[in-house]
């Protein structure tokens, strides 16, 4: 728990509740960033009166950084390809910057050439088997079928992802699309 | 067939003469000098270590702690765990204990600065330590702050094998990922069990450990104090604190504290107990029975106002210590 003390002057610092401990408003110092994340995460029950405006100004500011950073990380790991279905290559004309006379048009036009783009990546396989040992010495190992761990992790990071996503404001949406 | 040649004279009296140029007793030195750590005491060369007390000298708080959690020894954060700052006769180390729980571990934030431990650039970590139980773990990465966000690591998890002596270890890393908001390099030791100490931790530039450079220990404690400035009593009581103010209000003392050097933030004020000081202004002794910290205070100088009703107005004021002995006062703007 916080509050504000306010000395003579008027100048404030932040007190934590039932220590010695105080904190100036100063972004570079430590224990200020751990007073915005309280913030962050509780609001004003982590206050003990109101919240300074230039704190919750600050909170709120940091808040909607780190919303612009997952979103971006959370974009960037959705675009990967899922290793379930794999990758098509893709094959784009490129300029070589060269010319030639074409003598159907009777004019120099440019010369391009096919280049691969993106490579190609097949799928991994569906599932795996794998050779189960029981704890009983006696008993032989028998083999089970499961759904690829590759598949299974890329699913989980992917849904990460998209929960990341659906959960981000549409003003840090509107500001990474804006960059 | 005869081939012709001719070659160019040379005054072999001249060569000689030449190999004859005397290097004078500086160069002799350098050329007798059997070590690299040799030639860069001749030279004064060094300040290479980006650890802030790698020698592990510097401990301003105290030098054990049990089940801790926070800074240490200056510039080590512990996680609830046991401590302890080691004279080994020649060098200090760190030990860390296992207490129960999750990985007993500690910290050193190495403080970002630009042109430093940036995207691409090439650094390597050498130390010794020894371990008995469970292994001591390596991890380094960029974080905002010790417990912050945004990890991103520069090394897989690296385990070092159990040594009953100090044993050297260097690993090179080049850095990669570091984002604006990243305010510090950590370095963590972990161990999930059993005992482990760590000595002369050094990062430097390159893709070779040299020898730790050991600097003088004031240097090291004023290095230090760019994180914490701590004034502590070291077993006397009534002690003056380095600080002089004025009665501002019958009831508040301000006074202003110069730090030796200017601090990385604006520091926390931490201290003892708010009736561990006395107030001495106008012939009078006044307990103290609060304390508290001006927001006027910055990276240079801080106003703390101590409290302790029916001064004179006006009246100049020096801070002393009360009959405790334990007492201290503290500014704080390390990475949390």
């Amino acid at each position: 728990m916080y509050s504000t003390y306010t000395d003579d002057l008027g100048d404030k610092v932040i007190h934590v509740t039932g220590s010695n401990l105080y904190i100036p408003l100063d972004s570079n110092n430590g224990h200020y960033q751990k007073v915005l994340d309280a913030i962050i995460a509780e609001g004003v029950d982590c206050f003990d009166g109101e919240i300074l405006e230039e704190l919750q100004d600050a909170a709120d500011t940091k808040k909607f950084r780190q919303q612009l950073l997952d979103y971006g990380i959370a974009t960037e790991r959705l675009a990967q390809y899922q290793v379930a279905l794999g990758r098509e290559e893709v094959i784009e004309s490129i300029s070589t910057d060269e010319k030639v006379w074409d003598e159907e048009s009777g004019q120099m036009v440019d010369v391009f050439e096919d280049s691969i783009v993106v490579t190609a990546i097949d799928p991994v396989d569906a599932t795996i088997t794998r050779t189960v040992y029981s704890d009983d010495m006696g008993t032989n190992p028998t083999e089970e079928t499961i759904e690829n761990p590759l598949i299974t992790q890329d699913n989980e990071e992917r849904a990460e992802a998209q929960a990341v996503l659906d959960a981000t404001p549409s003003a840090v949406v509107d500001a990474y699309n804006a960059l | 067939m005869t081939v012709k040649i001719t070659k160019p004279e040379i005054n072999i009296r001249e060569k000689i003469n030449e190999l004859d140029k005397p290097s004078g007793i500086a160069g002799e030195a350098m050329l007798r000098a059997e070590t690299p750590q040799e030639q860069f005491d001749l030279v004064g060369a060094g300040r290479k270590n980006l650890i802030v007390n790698g020698s592990m000298s510097v401990a301003q708080r105290g030098t054990s702690f049990t089940s801790h959690s926070g800074y240490c020894i200056d510039r080590y954060y512990g996680f609830g765990h046991t401590y302890a700052q080691i004279d080994n006769g020649d060098f200090y180390s760190l030990r860390m204990t296992y207490v129960s729980g999750t990985d007993a571990q500690i910290y050193h934030p190495v403080e970002l600065q630009e042109g430093q431990l940036e995207n691409d650039q090439t650094y390597t970590l050498s130390f010794k330590y020894k371990s008995s139980g469970l292994p001591l773990s390596l991890e380094i990465f960029y974080r905002e702050g010790v417990t912050g966000s945004n990890v991103v690591a520069q090394t897989s998890g690296t385990i070092l094998n159990n040594a009953d002596t100090f044993t050297d270890f260097s690993i090179t890393f080049t850095c990669k990922g570091r984002l604006s908001s990243h305010t510090a390099l950590n370095i963590r030791f972990g161990q999930f069990g059993g005992v482990s100490e760590v000595a002369n931790l050094q990062l430097e530039a390159g893709k070779i450990a040299t020898p730790f450079e050991t600097r003088l220990p004031g240097e090291e404690l004023h290095l230090c104090q760019r994180y914490l400035y701590y004034v502590g009593l070291q077993g006397v009581n009534y002690k003056y604190m380095p600080c002089a103010g004025t009665i501002y209000t019958p009831s508040n003392a301000y006074t202003m504290w110069k730090y030796p050097r200017t601090m990385r933030a604006v520091p926390a004020l931490n201290y003892s107990s708010a009736t561990d000081f006395q107030t001495v202004s106008g012939g009078s002794v006044r307990n103290t029975t609060a304390i508290t910290y001006s927001g006027s205070s910055f990276t240079d100088s801080a106003v703390v106002i101590f409290v302790a009703s029916g001064a004179d107005q006006g009246h100049g004021v020096l801070i002393r210590s009360d009959e405790n002995t334990d007492v201290f006062i503290s500014f704080d703007a390390e990475f949390q």
